[in-house]
């Protein structure tokens, strides 16, 4: 422990510290604040500063890890008692606290803001414990490039800015799955793949302090080279079975079980939202009451909206979901299944196919989905939102719903026409 | 071998110079011809303004930390730049040099402010700061 | 005869080139000088005892255990100081912890460590710089630092290479009264001063070409200076005299 805290008080990160931290609340706060009271998506919001923080680890491990050659330290460390490993291990634990130290401080500060708004629950863990393994990954990775690369720069830059390309290139969800970008409720972290990147920081942290290149004093000799060798052979072999295990693990994200008590608002239409998306009820409600101010001699509204993965696999536009704190795509969403639900439906009208999907059924369609949509989130659009379906103006949308309802009225009866007329043709 | 350099003589200040010269040019040349080819003036002139900007905060980093290490700055940049850029509206920010058209003056107050503050941290060495200090305004 | 270090039929090198062979050598308690023209092989037969690298061919014995694998080895290390020649030390290391970091590899009992490292500090006469940063010691300070971190721990056996490079008379005197005053332990000391060499070891051993050309007592290797021999003093010309008998690049 001694050695520990010698390690950890003669970093470089030592100094580095509180801009770590700056990041790590900078990458937490510095671009939004819609996940502050969900807990899923704060666990998400919390683990995504480790996405900067890895290929920071990687280098400052390697640069860490180069110190031996940088300072000719070798034949003291040849002459301990203690096997090698062990201040390779001292030393990586060193430089692997400053950064899990400024990930937890952003960690405690989501929990600190989540806390009030979000109601029952906690930051969910395994977004967290994705974070971690992360950066313990690269910490290994950096040690691993800094002990065999014996250029004082070379290996904190090549762990560096190849760390970041590497992971801005394969490290997202659908790819290698090494970070998490959204935390919605119908997702959680599957545990074979939480636990397969968990292993393989472990590999790598032992691949890291475990191989080693022969001391530039060595006369060519080693002691129980047979052992090294083994322990070589061991290395590698955890090595190809953790990635080997990475990828049979499938996706990082998997489907969540629906609740057996969604939250739903009360009366009809109901719309019914994951618990933890608790803090969007109000809106809700408020777009309830927006979609019983529609005429229902134009339009036929469901009974039910749900969240996505509420309901298995079955209306197609059924599962709407929240898209960074805005009720914008839900609103389309529910635009487009009351669009589904009044389509006409007497004898001798079908869906249009073929030749019958005229550029001015097309239009009218496109138009009435977009009215809806704005008319549902109660006017306007988001200001994230710069366009909508193709040939459609939103700005003239919003601009139509905050016309008289008479006047909007003639609008709608005049588009829901071309629509029954190429239905029912 | 950094001790022999600080008591060279003038030739090495001159190759120094005509090295940081030759590596700047020339990026400017690659990059800039590439961008041209591919995307057009407006985003090469971007580019262009881009490389200004690390270049300075390069030489400025190497002043602070020794030339080794002259990508600390510039690497650091990489997460304002990629993560903090736009705002809520989906815009890029004033300063996202990178993200704003090649007409846009505040981006090119920071090139011109980023090259003087490296172009000052290579040429004024340690005697340069004694003679400002002690020069009587 | 009970001694600290012994080695039989000792051979060390690299591919073809053939650093020593067949050396023997029982070494027990006393200061003992190792003297010898550079490429002699004398870094090489340190970092060999210190059971850094395992010999080529032949055996070691330390404190009468048979080095014969990495574990022994290992355990043989926690009863030997070493002070390479080139040493190196992380800059921001303090004195305190880069002495206490020496007594951790060591495996010097953590319970003891504090202690330990205090003691050797002051008595080397670092006391009044424990905090100062490696960085901002002189070459004098560092060396003594190093010297230091061999010692600490009590170590049966302390192999110093070079050890008063760097060193000031003053110091020199002072690393003089330091290793006198060390009780039971076995000294190799292996240097290019000769005056260090005839002031504190009770025995001389003089490699040259990777073999023992002389063993004896300083006073002896005095002896062997011819009249008018090189060398400005008679261990000098002893030490020149066996050289030239036994020229650099024979056996």
């Amino acid at each position: 422990m001694k050695l520990y805290w010698i390690e950890l008080r003669r970093s470089p990160l030592r100094l580095w510290f509180p801009l770590l931290v700056g990041v790590d609340l900078a990458a937490l706060f510095g671009r939004s604040t819609w996940w502050i009271g969900e807990w899923p998506q704060a666990s998400v919001q919390a683990q995504i500063p480790a996405f900067y923080f890895a290929p920071l680890l990687a280098a400052a491990a390697a640069w860490a890890a180069g110190r031996v050659d940088r300072h000719n330290v070798h034949a003291q460390l040849d002459a301990a008692a203690h096997p090698r490993w062990r201040s390779e291990l001292v030393q990586l634990s060193a430089t692997l606290t400053y950064g899990l130290g400024a990930y937890a401080a952003g960690v405690i500060a989501a929990v600190i803001v989540t806390l009030p708004k979000a109601g029952p629950g906690f930051l969910w863990p395994s977004y967290i414990f994705l974070g971690v393994s992360l950066l313990i990954t690269y910490a290994g990775i950096g040690h691993l490039i800094g002990h065999w690369l014996r250029s004082p720069f070379t290996g904190p830059l090549i762990s560096g800015l190849g760390g970041l390309v590497l992971i801005s290139w394969m490290g997202s969800p659908k790819r290698l799955g090494l970070f998490a970008l959204s935390g919605d409720p119908f997702k959680e972290i599957s545990q074979n793949a939480l636990m397969a990147r968990a292993l393989m920081a472990m590999a790598l942290v032992i691949a890291a302090v475990s191989l080693r290149r022969k001391s530039p004093l060595s006369v060519g000799r080693v002691w129980n080279l047979s052992a090294h060798r083994g322990r070589t052979l061991v290395v590698g072999v955890l090595l190809c079975g953790s990635i080997l295990g990475l990828s049979m693990a499938g996706p990082v994200q998997v489907a969540r079980s629906a609740p057996s008590q969604p939250l739903c608002t009360k009366g009809t239409p109901r719309i019914c939202l994951w618990p933890e998306d608790r803090k969007y009820l109000p809106e809700a409600e408020g777009m309830v009451k927006r979609i019983n101010r529609l005429p229902r001699r134009l339009f036929t509204i469901p009974s039910e909206f749900q969240e996505r993965g509420l309901s298995g696999p079955g209306e197609p536009f059924s599962g709407f979901f929240i898209l960074e704190g805005s009720m914008w795509n839900p609103a389309a969403t529910m635009a487009g299944s009351i669009m589904h639900a009044s389509w006409p439906k007497e004898n001798g009208c079908t869906l249009p196919l073929g030749s019958r999907l005229t550029p001015q059924f097309r239009q009218a369609s496109a138009d009435l989905t977009a009215w809806l949509t704005v008319r549902i989130f109660g006017g306007g659009t988001p200001a994230g939102i710069h366009g909508g379906p193709p040939n459609v103006s939103m700005p003239a949308m919003a601009q139509l719903a905050d016309k008289p309802e008479g006047e909007q009225m003639d609008w709608v009866k005049s588009r829901m026409q071309v629509v029954h007329n190429t239905f029912c043709s | 071998m950094n001790q022999l350099e600080l008591a060279a003589g003038p030739i090495l200040r001159t190759y120094e110079r005509l090295h940081l010269s030759g590596v700047y040019l020339t990026t400017l040349v690659l990059v800039g011809s590439v961008e041209w080819f591919e995307v057009g003036p407006d985003p090469t002139i971007t580019a262009c303004r881009s490389l200004t900007i690390w270049f300075g905060l390069a030489l400025l980093s190497g002043r602070i930390w020794g030339r080794w290490l002259s990508w600390i700055l510039p690497a650091a940049t990489l997460f304002p730049l990629t993560y903090l850029n736009v705002d809520t509206n989906g815009d890029a920010r004033w300063w996202d040099w990178t993200g704003q058209p090649a007409s846009h003056a505040p981006c090119w107050g920071i090139a011109a402010l980023s090259a003087f503050i490296g172009l000052a941290s290579f040429f004024l060495t340690p005697w340069h700061w004694k003679k400002l200090r002690t020069k009587k305004f | 005869m009970d001694f600290t270090v012994g080695a039989s039929g000792l051979s060390q090198g690299h591919g073809r080139n053939e650093i020593f062979s067949g050396l023997q050598l029982q070494i027990g308690v006393g200061v003992f000088g190792l003297l010898g023209p550079n490429g002699a092989g004398k870094t090489t037969l340190l970092r060999t005892l210190a059971t850094v690298t395992p010999p080529r061919a032949g055996s070691i014995e330390i404190l009468g255990k048979p080095i014969e694998s990495e574990k022994d080895a290992r355990a043989a290390r926690r009863h030997i100081g070493f002070l390479p020649q080139d040493f190196g030390y992380y800059p921001s290391f303090s004195v305190y912890d880069f002495v206490h970091y020496s007594a951790w590899l060591r495996e010097v009992p953590s319970k003891h460590s504090r202690e330990e490292t205090l003691r050797v500090i002051r008595q080397v006469g670092l006391e009044g710089r424990m905090k100062s940063r490696m960085k901002s010691l002189s070459g004098g300070m560092l060396r003594r630092a190093g010297i230091a971190s061999a010692l600490v721990g009590s170590p049966r056996l302390v192999l110093l290479d070079e050890p008063t490079v760097g060193l000031d008379p003053a110091q020199r005197l002072e690393f003089r009264d330091l290793i006198r005053s060390l009780e039971n332990v076995t000294v190799i000391l292996s240097t290019h001063l000769v005056e260090d060499v005839a002031a504190i070891c009770n025995e001389v051993i003089v490699m040259s070409s990777g073999s023992f050309v002389f063993r004896g007592t300083p006073g002896r290797l005095s002896s062997l200076a011819p009249n008018g021999g090189i060398g400005d003093t008679p261990m000098e010309q002893g030490y020149m005299s066996i050289l030239e008998s036994h020229p650099a690049g024979t056996r």
